[in-house]
């Protein structure tokens, strides 16, 4: 009786740390950057960076009133990770103390695959990141506006 | 034993003498298209594909182990990320080429080298400087200049993405920007 206790709750660890998710964003509790672009730019650059990491075949648009893409990738032929790329709407403060409307990034990963999810997700948030910082238009984050 | 040891030294003749006869090429060009594939899809076949790639769609050995090709091919498969990743380069006779390889870490506006030596090929990112007509190199081009039209370029794409709106290219701008600014 014991042991099948035990062998249950094992179960139920493992299916616990198999099915976990993860989620990088350009802001945390210590600040962070939101950019000052239009939704028709940022909705792009989620575009360019998950379609070099997704499939084609499973590439599709969020449902989210904002900007975002989902995707799956898998490990083996079993196990699979949803893959999310977003924009989230946000205001941040310029240099100069004006506010601005920007969008902020998050790219998570949900699901059984966490050997391919958890890289896939960190390449698509660099590319992202990069692209924003290129733009220029980084503003600190001051709150979500969505 | 003996039989073994000299298949062996065969083999290694074999592989010297057509690494030596095949001269290596490298052509410069923009990536203008990115398509996630698979090592068992039909389009990564028909592809010009890096010998990584090539090594595991073939379950052919020869002519391409190194040690460390070998590594990353063994590890990529025990990892069972099937991914192959088709890149499309635009080259400066404005002819395009496609490759199939491993590496998901160029994006589109990337300047990369394509290195061709016989039937393996290699893709890796470059300065962009590499991808212009009229290279830092040439002398009648001064690296200063080189840089100025680079900086306008990079301003234009960014005025053009702040602005945003109807009508216009968003991808191509983000392109030039990804070239121009990083």
């Amino acid at each position: 009786m014991k042991g099948e206790r035990k062998t249950f709750w094992l179960i139920i660890a493992l299916v616990g740390l198999a099915s976990c998710s993860t989620t990088l964003t350009s802001v945390d509790e210590g600040g962070g950057n939101v950019y000052a672009l239009p939704p028709t730019v940022v909705d792009q650059m989620l575009k360019d960076a998950m379609s070099t990491e997704i499939s084609t075949g499973t590439l599709r648009r969020g449902s989210t009133p904002y900007p975002s893409y989902l995707g799956e990738v898998t490990w083996g032929s079993l196990d699979k990770d949803t893959i999310t790329a977003s924009a989230r709407p946000a205001k941040g403060r310029k240099l100069d103390g004006t506010i601005i409307d920007g969008y902020v990034f998050e790219v998570s990963r949900k699901g059984t695959a966490p050997a391919t999810g958890e890289p896939t997700v960190k390449r698509i948030f660099v590319k992202l990141q990069k692209d924003a910082e290129l733009t220029g238009t980084g503003a600190a984050f001051v709150e979500f506006a969505d | 034993m003996r039989s073994a040891l000299f298949i062996f030294l065969l083999v290694l003749t074999v592989s010297y003498t057509y690494a030596d006869s095949e001269s290596l090429t490298i052509q410069y060009g923009y990536i203008t298209g990115v398509e996630v594939t698979t090592k068992e899809s039909a389009m990564a076949r028909n592809m010009l594909i890096g010998s990584l790639v090539g090594l595991a769609i073939d379950d052919s050995f020869s002519g391409a182990i190194s040690g460390a090709t070998a590594g990353f091919v063994v590890t990529s498969i025990v990892e069972g990320d099937k991914r192959i990743f088709a890149y499309t380069l635009k080259l400066p006779d404005d002819s395009s080429e496609t490759i199939a390889v491993d590496r998901p870490d160029l994006n589109i506006g990337h300047c990369a080298a394509l290195e061709r030596d016989g039937r393996h090929a290699n893709l890796r990112p470059v300065s962009a400087v590499h991808c212009e007509s009229n290279s830092v190199d040439s002398a009648d081009h001064p690296a200063g200049e080189h840089r100025l039209s680079a900086a306008e370029k990079c301003s234009e794409a960014r005025s053009v993405l702040k602005e945003g709106g109807e009508g216009v290219d968003v991808a191509a701008a983000l392109r030039e920007m990804r070239a121009y600014c990083d």
